[in-house]
């Protein structure tokens, strides 16, 4: 059969799939036609969410009660302990580390891509159009990076080789050329500098992101706003945290909350970096440990469990700032 | 949908089709057939059904015999069991997986006559599958780990002698710092998310030689505590982790790759981080620069060679490694047969010569063995007073995880090895 065989039944499986989903819909479009058509304008729109809706429960709701469910059973998932893993966890002072690395990356990670981005995009936009885009591209291009591939260009920047070695690490050349000592970058947990080396990698990635982002929004901001500031006196500085930031607070809040949901659930650079060694664990990391190499089921729902805790606000705050942006327009 | 129901209608038919001729295999006693399911990769299980066609020809009496690989042996034999199509004769990876079916096994004294096969085994192996008293498997190959990788050149131009002992050992590991000519080892343990398996085996190693195998088989079961073994941890740490024996200390073992052979082979002495030995699994020579994997390849030791790593004073002299282990699921003469013939020292002859076995037997005859390399990693087997089953991937998974983990940061001088012994026995 080969490859065109797969090819073959690739093809076939999407054709069936876009005839089964239009004969669904025609099919509901039909149970809608036989209400009334008073109640015909009102329920189409539910009927044609409904299989949407449905799709959500199956694949987001119930994998949710179900990990809910087994974090409080055994290892095997099979029978119920109660709190015992929460218990475990909170009891033990590596996951209590864990949770401080979390709370490090929330922290720093959101708030300096968003300056990182708000900075780029400001200076961006004043260097002249043709410079812009290049400059602009520069920062973006890292966005287009896999998350591993991102860690295995930085691997080369923090390597340390032993003494007397070819030296292959870009920060310790930097650094014996200064005049230093090459040093271990990644094994450094003193302050967790570990950790604050692996948020770089993310900021470095995401701060494009922002840039674009902001600069979209700074360009929409009306000229004459700026203009009139301005006029009464106000300087670049002025211009720029009371005029200009105000108007795009919305954007700024998106862009922090994107980036912070995203350095919540971290675990790529972690895996790739240090296998969570060295005190550098995060939440989704040692998630993936419990489950993928311990085979303990229920502490990895746990950690889940507690990961979608705290993630589940943000993403109500974003939501919600989502809804007021659209309210306003 | 309809594709997949088409590929459904394949594996049924599939399925059908392996039982069918798994059926024809377990018939009763002495219609000639015997199925040995294994885990060997594609050239050892190609020379093992050599080795089997040439022992079924060389007898009228004897049965053919067919060796099939499965691709993960530990979970498809289970599956073939549960679908009852298991084979007469199962060759297991690891001795845990082939005791965790020991329900569906025989006890192999009812098929065959244990006494003459235990009789030449190296001590350790004899025993390592057994279950109340009853013994399930017994190898038909083996792996060793106990090996120190030199080079031949370097210890020549530097006047250093293979040491056989360990105080010869220590006495070179002097010589070597004293002379400033490099470092005594390369011991890099960075292995991506298996960071820190290298610094097992060397606890391992030094648990088996001091306290012997009964000892180290109740610590990996977790009835020795970790903090138990102080012993085998003073040597590993005096060994690895005295100030110049390693190049950069610990934080450059936690860093290194376990790869890492290149210094082996730097002769440009300390200066340039220079190593004179390497303790390693016979895999190793797969990490050799190109230039020294051609050189071993072709049978050439001038820059690549191995010898036995000592056993300390007053210690046995343990070897540590894996293999694969025999076990019965049917019982007649055929099956017998068989069973007599792979779990023998007969075993290996086109083996040896074909892929990269090791026979668990002290008889077995050294000069089978094809390559230079190849007769001393066997000698290293066969002169062992006691065999250990590298022990880290017979611990529950969480504890060899954490086992790994905290022996790292223990190698990189975060924490004393009772802090490391603790974190690994809080996860029994």
């Amino acid at each position: 059969m080969g490859a065109f065989g797969d090819i073959g039944y690739g093809l076939f499986a999407i054709a069936i799939g876009i005839a089964v989903s239009l004969a669904v819909y025609k099919g509901l479009d039909l149970l809608v036609n036989l209400f009334s058509e008073k109640l015909q304008k009102k329920i189409r729109a539910l009927g044609f969410l409904l299989p949407a809706a449905l799709l959500l429960v199956v694949i987001l709701l119930i994998p949710l009660v179900q990990t809910f469910y087994l974090s409080f059973t055994n290892k095997s998932g099979k029978e119920f302990i109660g709190i015992q893993n929460y218990v475990d966890l909170f009891s033990s002072p590596e996951f209590l580390g864990i949770l401080l690395n979390n709370f490090l990356w929330i922290a720093f990670v959101p708030a300096i891509t968003v300056a990182i981005g708000l900075l780029v995009a400001t200076l961006g936009n004043n260097v002249g159009p043709r410079r812009e885009k290049i400059f602009k591209s520069l920062i973006f291009m890292p966005m287009s990076i896999s998350f591993v591939s991102a860690a295995t260009i930085w691997s080369f920047i923090y390597v340390f080789v032993p003494p007397g070695r070819p030296e292959i690490g870009l920060l310790n050349s930097i650094v014996v050329a200064l005049g230093g000592e090459p040093q271990p970058w990644l094994i450094i947990d003193t302050a967790r500098f570990n950790s604050f080396l692996l948020m770089i990698i993310i900021i470095w990635l995401q701060a494009g992101f922002a840039m674009v982002l902001l600069s979209a929004a700074i360009k929409a901001v009306p000229e004459e706003t700026i203009e009139a500031a301005r006029i009464d006196g106000a300087n670049t500085v002025q211009v720029f945290f009371q005029v200009i930031v105000p108007q795009i607070r919305a954007t700024i809040m998106s862009v922090f909350i994107t980036v912070l949901i995203l350095v919540m659930k971290i675990f790529d650079i972690v895996l790739a970096m240090t296998g969570g060694q060295f005190n550098t664990s995060v939440l989704g990391f040692e998630f993936y440990k419990q489950f993928f190499l311990n085979f303990n089921t229920g502490a990895a729902s746990a950690i889940v469990t507690i990961l979608t805790i705290l993630v589940a606000p943000l993403m109500w705050i974003q939501i919600r700032s989502a809804r007021k942006q659209e309210a306003l327009r | 949908m309809k594709a997949k129901r088409f590929l459904t209608a394949a594996a049924v038919l599939a399925v059908a089709g392996m039982s069918l001729t798994g059926c024809a295999a377990s018939a009763p006693a002495g219609d000639g057939k015997v199925t040995i399911y294994g885990a060997y990769g594609e050239a050892q299980a190609a020379a093992i059904q050599a080795e089997l066609d040439a022992w079924t020809a060389s007898d009228e009496g004897n049965p053919t015999v067919t060796f099939t690989s499965l691709a993960s042996f530990d979970t498809d034999i289970k599956v073939k069991i549960e679908s009852g199509q298991a084979p007469d004769i199962g060759v297991w990876p690891q001795p845990g997986g082939l005791l965790d079916q020991a329900d569906n096994l025989l006890p192999l004294s009812d098929v065959v006559d244990l006494a003459p096969i235990q009789e030449t085994l190296v001590p350790g192996w004899d025993t390592l599958a057994q279950k109340d008293g009853k013994v399930y498997g017994l190898p038909l190959s083996a792996n060793v780990k106990t090996l120190v990788f030199y080079n031949p050149s370097e210890f020549e131009k530097n006047g250093y002698a293979v040491p056989t002992t360990d105080a010869e050992m220590t006495a070179l590991i002097e010589q070597i710092k004293t002379d400033g000519t490099g470092y005594p080892f390369c011991a890099g343990i960075e292995s991506g998310g298996a960071t820190g398996w290298p610094i097992t085996d060397w606890i391992e190693q030094y648990v088996l030689d001091y306290y012997g195998v009964d000892t180290y088989n109740q610590w990996i079961a977790g009835d020795v505590k970790f903090s138990e073994i102080p012993k085998a941890t003073d040597k590993v740490a005096e060994m690895l982790l005295t100030d110049g024996n390693v190049n950069g200390g610990g934080t450059s073992m936690v860093t290194d790759g376990f790869g890492n052979t290149a210094p082996l082979f730097e002769t440009g002495g300390k200066a340039k981080g220079q190593c004179f030995m390497l303790r390693q699994g016979s895999f190793i020579t797969d990490f050799f620069p190109d230039a020294i994997k051609a050189e071993v390849a072709a049978e050439d030791y001038t820059h690549a060679d191995v010898f036995t790593l000592p056993a300390p004073e007053g210690a046995s002299a343990g070897v540590l490694g894996g293999g694969d282990l025999a076990a019965a699921f049917t019982n007649d003469q055929d099956v017998a047969k068989v069973l007599n013939f792979i779990l023998s020292d007969k075993l290996g002859t086109i083996m040896a010569e074909k892929s990269s076995f090791v026979s668990p037997h002290k008889t077995f005859d050294n000069a089978l063995y094809p390559t230079g390399l190849g007769k001393k990693v066997g000698e290293a087997m066969a002169n062992a007073e006691v065999f250990g089953f590298d022990g880290s991937d017979r611990m529950p998974s969480e504890v060899n995880a954490e086992f790994w983990l905290a022996g790292t940061d223990w190698v990189a001088g975060k924490i004393d090895w009772a802090t490391a012994a603790d974190r690994i026995q809080a996860k029994y």
